[in-house]
């Protein structure tokens, strides 16, 4: 009998190496014949530690389990299904996972990640077997129609990233993938690189092929110990099967805790083994990129992507999202929420069924207050902008961003002006230096806004702040600094009562 | 050197070799370990598990290296007694007695050489055993442990019992060394560069490089920077530049215990702010160091501890890792 427990490193934070090794204790001691594979987790993490069972209806999910609960699930019979007060049902008739679209994730939770045959026997080198027939400039064709936008925050048009990658000539081309995931409120390229790792490999492999590159990179964060060790794994055993293609290898390379590293410039130099410091654009990465070759940088949920679109066609991926945003987002619900997790949807979903239907509202009870969208650099939405449907341009027009899709959500215990404050300093702490408004401006900007918290002359101080906002939108390199205006703006913008003078009480 | 030559005519040296070369680690079977009474060599050492012994001593950080043990004798109350391949998080760190030094020899000889007794203060976050690991495919199952917990009914081991053998996996960094600072660097130099094609410069190894010294010694030792420098062509300004620029490379041995809390918005949005101003009051000798964010923003305020991510920390939970993290004497 299998039983399925979670490996993810975010179940495992909740205990579920403890239930694994409880259930695999309750086994021997009862004599039961009990064969307990670690998958990657389903996403829905309110319910970790969550542990599925294989029946006649699909796998059945008892969660959250706790340690103590698991002699109880053995007498209930858990291990064929037995109804027990933890029993949630066939997992893939969860009300939550049934309305995802989970085209990228479609293995994650379900599969041991570390296993080709599970790999193969659910669709996995599909997309890299017809990606070998159809050659390059028919996979250009079906990655630009399949309408994929960069999932690292900027939404880049990927086909026309990877095209100019393989039109350039040169000796040496890199793929590099970008697994930095420095924003707060994201873990989908974690649960990822964790859950289904050859996956991401398989995008690789696709995209050296179609844009002729030798050598790829995976850049993770060193936050990541987990998904580190997972995926240098995989390497292996794709090394060993000769899987990654006769003139491609992999290497993974491990960050060293510099937010800015994200960027794709500053990566290269970090893989180049120098500062992160951000580089002036042009060339771009895919004229002259990693040791000044054409290098192709896309974030992990890019790379992951492609295998769908390569294997089920371009109408396949497009025929989901609206407008100019196509496909499926994996959308991670996190901060104060009641079910947080990662739901793999759709484009033009709004925030409000995000944070309301999905998330379920604040894990304290209280009411929403602020919602976070797109990391440290996105815009803080009030209640009333949450009809705003996730979608590239909607995000845009209203004053916001999509980024890596990280939705944070904040009751109405949150002082906004600290968070304003706090956008200020993360912008202080993680400069790279070059630009002097954000390796000084932001400084600048959270001493002024603890004067506003003072009641200081806010008027006078309130419009430093938005002077130093312009200055820094315009006069930085890149979107660290070009981007904290916009948690700062939308905080003062839609929560100006929180600026208002305190009493010194 | 004897001992190394034991270790090499062991039957398992091929399997040592193995293991060091998955993890990177070219000292097959070798590396330093600090001990009161100095430092030890034991790499991938195997001993006889009955100078293993549960117990609860000084918390050191940084995963470093393994010891093979025949036979597991450690505290069973905490190390559950299953699985033929099994990983397991324990909390318990050991003290390993004598012979470890690289010493593939059996118990037997080892006492018949009669070694001065050592103490080695080891502490293992993570043991995985190896019953029967004879070939490389055993290995491969115990390395994806993290993923496979495989076989309930194994026998469970006795003391004497039959052979098995527990990989532990443990977390002390070692006394800085030059020698074995140069061998490293020389080793994962080569590394990097068999996979950068030709004409990569060298250099770019640099944070690997910085990456494997501190996971050995826990810091960057100021006498590394010159021979990062010479290795890499690069000048001693350029690669303390490096160091600088990143915040996760320490240039003094790192503090104990010590966590890594998430000072991040979506741990801020429940309540990071108020565990940080627990930790400080109530355990102020506990070093707390501010990370942004560890991806695990559903189930926050989130912590690393060496390469443990926990979850909805509450002062509670907060305290229970404290007590775990704290030298019980
Ligand atoms: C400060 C900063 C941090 C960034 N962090 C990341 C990151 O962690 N992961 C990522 O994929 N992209 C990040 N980006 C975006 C990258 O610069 C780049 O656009 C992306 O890797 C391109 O891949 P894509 O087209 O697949 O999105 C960051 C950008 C900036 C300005
Ligand atoms: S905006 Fe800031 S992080 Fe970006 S290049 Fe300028 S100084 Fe560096
Ligand atoms: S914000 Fe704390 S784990 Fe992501």
């Amino acid at each position: 009998m299998k039983v399925f427990v979670p490996a993810d490193a975010a179940a495992c934070s909740v205990g579920a190496d403890d239930v694994a090794s409880a259930i695999v204790k309750e086994a021997a001691a009862r004599g039961v014949p009990v064969e307990v594979v670690r998958t990657g987790t389903r996403g829905l993490l309110w319910l970790e530690p969550m542990v599925e069972v294989e029946t006649q209806e699909g796998r059945v999910a008892y969660g959250p389990v706790r340690v103590d609960e698991v002699s109880s699930l053995f007498e209930a019979r858990f291990f064929e299904g037995g109804a027990h007060p933890r029993s949630l049902g066939v997992t893939t008739e969860l009300p939550l996972f049934a309305k995802q679209h989970r085209l990228t994730f479609s293995r994650v939770g379900l599969i041991d990640p570390l296993s080709l045959t599970d790999f193969r026997t659910n669709g996995g080198l599909e997309g890299l077997a017809r990606a070998r027939e159809l050659g390059s400039s028919a996979v250009l064709d079906e990655v630009l129609a399949s309408g994929l936008r960069g999932r690292g925050g900027a939404g880049f048009p990927a086909g026309i990233k990877w095209r100019t990658v393989a039109q350039a000539t040169a000796p040496q081309k890199y793929v590099v993938c970008n697994a930095d995931e420095g924003d707060s409120g994201t873990f989908a390229d974690r649960m990822l690189m964790e859950g289904d790792p050859f996956v991401l490999l398989e995008g690789m492999a696709i995209a050296a092929l179609t844009v002729g590159a030798s050598r790829g990179f995976v850049y993770v964060r060193s936050e990541y110990p987990r998904a580190v060790s997972v995926l240098r794994r995989a390497i292996e055993l794709w090394r060993a099967e000769r899987l990654l293609g006769p003139a491609f290898d992999v290497e993974v390379r491990v960050g060293a805790g510099a937010y800015v590293c994200g960027e794709e410039t500053s990566l290269l130099e970090s893989l180049e083994g120098k500062r992160g410091e951000v580089r002036a654009k042009p060339p771009l990465p895919a004229h002259a990129g990693l040791f000044g070759a054409p290098t192709l940088v896309n974030n992990v949920l890019t790379l992951a992507a492609v295998p769908f679109i390569v294997a089920e066609g371009a109408a396949a991926y497009q025929a989901q999202g609206v407008a100019k945003s196509r496909g499926t987002m994996p959308v991670q619900v996190g901060g104060n929420v009641k079910r947080g997790g990662l739901f793999e949807v759709p484009f033009g979903v709004t925030l409000r069924e995000l944070v309301m239907d999905w998330g379920g509202g604040t894990a304290s009870g209280r009411p929403v207050h602020a919602v976070q969208v797109g990391g440290p650099l996105g815009a803080y939405f009030p209640v009333k902008l949450l009809d705003t449907p996730l979608d590239y341009e909607a995000m845009a027009s209203a004053g916001g961003l999509v980024g890596h899709a990280g939705i944070v959500v904040f009751d109405d215990t949150v002082d906004m002006a600290r968070q304003a404050a706090f956008a200020f300093e993360f912008c202080a702490k993680e400069s790279c230096g070059k630009c002097t408004p954000c390796r000084i401006g932001s400084t600048r900007g959270a001493e002024t806004l603890a004067q506003v918290a003072r009641g200081l002359e806010p008027e006078k101080n309130l419009a430093l702040v938005k002077e130093l906002c312009t200055v820094l939108t315009d006069a930085s390199l890149c979107a660290l600094g070009g981007l904290t205006p916009m948690p700062v703006m939308s905080a003062l913008t839609h929560f100006p009562a929180a600026f208002a003078p305190r009493s010194t009480s | 050197m004897a001992r190394k030559k034991a270790l090499k005519e062991a039957p398992d040296a091929e399997l040592f070799r193995e293991l060091a070369r998955r993890h990177g680690e070219k000292t097959v079977g070798w590396g330093r370990l600090e001990t009161p009474e100095g430092q030890a060599v034991c790499f991938g050492a195997r001993l006889p598990a009955r100078r293993v012994r549960a117990l609860d001593l000084e918390a050191k950080s940084g995963p470093f290296g393994w010891i093979l043990v025949d036979g597991a004798d450690h505290n069973s109350a905490k190390v559950p007694r299953f699985g033929d391949v099994t990983p397991m998080t324990l909390v318990t760190p050991v003290i390993v007695e004598d012979g470890l030094a690289g010493s593939a020899s059996t118990a037997r000889s080892s006492r018949r050489r009669r070694q001065p007794r050592r103490r080695l203060h080891v502490e293992p976050h993570r043991i995985i055993r190896l019953n029967r690991a004879r070939s490389k495919r055993d290995l491969d199952r115990a390395e994806s442990t993290p993923h496979h917990v495989v076989n309930a009914d194994a026998p469970s081991l006795s003391p004497s019992g039959e052979r098995s053998r527990v990989l532990v996996v443990m977390s002390t960094p070692v006394r800085w060394s030059e020698d074995l600072a140069r061998a490293r660097i020389s080793a994962e130099l080569a590394a990097r560069q068999a996979f950068l094609p030709p004409g990569a410069p060298a250099a770019s190894a640099l944070l690997p490089l910085l990456h494997d010294l501190q996971h050995c010694f826990g810091y960057v030792h100021e006498d590394a920077v010159p021979m990062l420098a010479h290795a890499l062509n690069l000048s001693k300004a350029e690669v303390r530049g490096v160091i600088s620029f990143y915040s996760d490379f320490r240039t003094t041995p790192p503090a104990a215990p010590s966590l890594k809390l998430c000072r991040a918005e979506a741990c801020q949005a429940v309540g990071s702010e108020r565990i940080a101003a627990h930790l400080q009051s109530k355990h102020p000798h506990v070093c707390v160091e501010e990370v942004f964010c560890l991806g695990n923003c559903a189930l926050g305020p989130a912590a690393l501890v060496g390469d443990e991510l926990i979850g909805r920390l509450d002062e509670p939970r907060a305290d229970a890792l404290v007590k775990r993290l704290e030298p019980a004497s």
